[in-house]
């Protein structure tokens, strides 16, 4: 693989890996807004 | 560099992302929004499920001896008493007094639902008649005074603020002492209590909540404090015992005996489980509307509180 190649694929796998954690993130603020008490103990980890 | 280094290193980066928003979704995100949990039907109360008058309801199906007739007072109040309030529209209102369309009740419907909040709000402001609720937050109580108006208070059933964590802590009970030094800070982790080595995560409701309101009263002079991030922890939180056990039903929860007594209907009634309150029918003192005290007779008649029984709460009397 040309060194080109390789760089650009690298920057837009790690430009699309940061894009998506930050919308996980906003949506989970989001959702943690208006997360409900029950849901929220009954689905902890255990 | 080589072409079999540069595709790992393009993987392992790929891995780095995936994994991290995995573990994300799985710690936090999946429990905000819980999209194939059981619990997620739980997220709320659905008022279709609770029309009055519907065949599939779940409202009491209790008739008064004579319906209401003339101005029809507007009812409304909390989540956790919709089945009381819509059970009592179905025994006294005329069937065409509930209008509900598309998902909610329309304005000229004489039966709403704007849960505490939005019905103190409401009662104050002259868009609703009677309210059933838990008692006012101090705001809520300030807000009624500043506009002048005298809400009369009358309890007409018991109920039982509850604590409730993960079925799976090994926690039962708490004291109402360690309950209040959990939210106060002073005990942070499950092993001081009895329970596992993990961080106490204590959650709170919104403030105006009836359960926020009933929560601040029972810590009463103790600061609250703001505990870990619920992410790292085990979680405590609080709601209304029919809310929890009758309504919404959520798997996966289990309710915290209180200085050893479980929130049973038997021992609401006996007064013994130590964190019962009653709830309440709220109308405007100047309210001229006959219609007003009719409600409240019933309400506290023979029928009005087998209602309130059969509806799943505990009668006053």
């Amino acid at each position: 693989m040309k060194q080109k190649t390789y760089q650009i694929l690298m920057t837009v796998l790690v430009c699309v890996g940061l894009l998506s954690l930050i919308a996980l993130t906003v949506y989970t603020i989001i959702a943690y807004r208006n997360a409900s008490i029950l849901n929220f103990i009954a689905e902890e980890l255990w | 560099m080589k072409t079999w280094k540069q595709i790992t290193s393009l993987i392992l980066a790929a891995l780095f992302f995936v994994l991290l928003d995995l573990a994300i979704w799985l710690l936090f995100t999946r429990r905000c929004v819980s999209t194939f949990g059981n619990a997620y039907a739980a997220k709320a109360i659905e008022p279709a499920d609770y029309l009055p008058f519907a065949e599939d309801s779940g409202v009491v199906k209790i008739e008064a001896e004579d319906k209401l007739t003339g101005e029809l007072p507007v009812l409304d109040g909390a989540a956790a008493l919709l089945p009381v309030y819509a059970s009592v529209f179905h025994a006294l209102y005329p069937e065409g007094a509930c209008v509900f369309e598309n998902g909610s009740y329309t304005p000229e419907s004489r039966m709403q639902y704007r849960n505490t909040r939005g019905a103190y709000e409401a009662i104050v402001d002259g868009d609703a008649d009677m309210i059933f609720c838990a008692g006012p937050s101090r705001e809520q109580a300030a807000y009624a005074e500043e506009r002048g108006v005298d809400l009369v208070y009358v309890p007409i059933g018991k109920e039982a603020f509850v604590f409730l964590v993960n079925e799976k802590n090994p926690v039962d009970s708490l004291t109402q002492q360690q309950i209040r030094d959990i939210y106060a800070g002073k005990i942070t982790n499950w092993r001081d209590v009895g329970g596992a080595n993990r961080l106490i995560a204590p959650l709170q409701r919104n403030e105006g909540s009836g359960s926020q309101t009933r929560f601040l009263k029972f810590m009463g002079d103790t600061p609250v404090k703001h505990g870990p991030l619920a992410v790292f922890g085990a979680s405590i939180g609080f709601s209304f015992r029919y809310y929890v056990s009758g309504i919404t039903k959520v798997p996966g929860v289990k309710l915290l005996r209180v200085d050893g007594v479980a929130p049973t209907p038997d021992n609401i009634q006996n007064g013994t489980y130590p964190l019962t309150g009653e709830f309440y029918a709220v109308y405007r003192r100047d309210d001229p509307n006959p219609n007003i005290q009719r409600i409240l007779e019933f309400l506290l008649s023979e029928s009005g509180q087998r209602l309130i029984l059969e509806s799943g709460y505990v009668p006053i009397s």
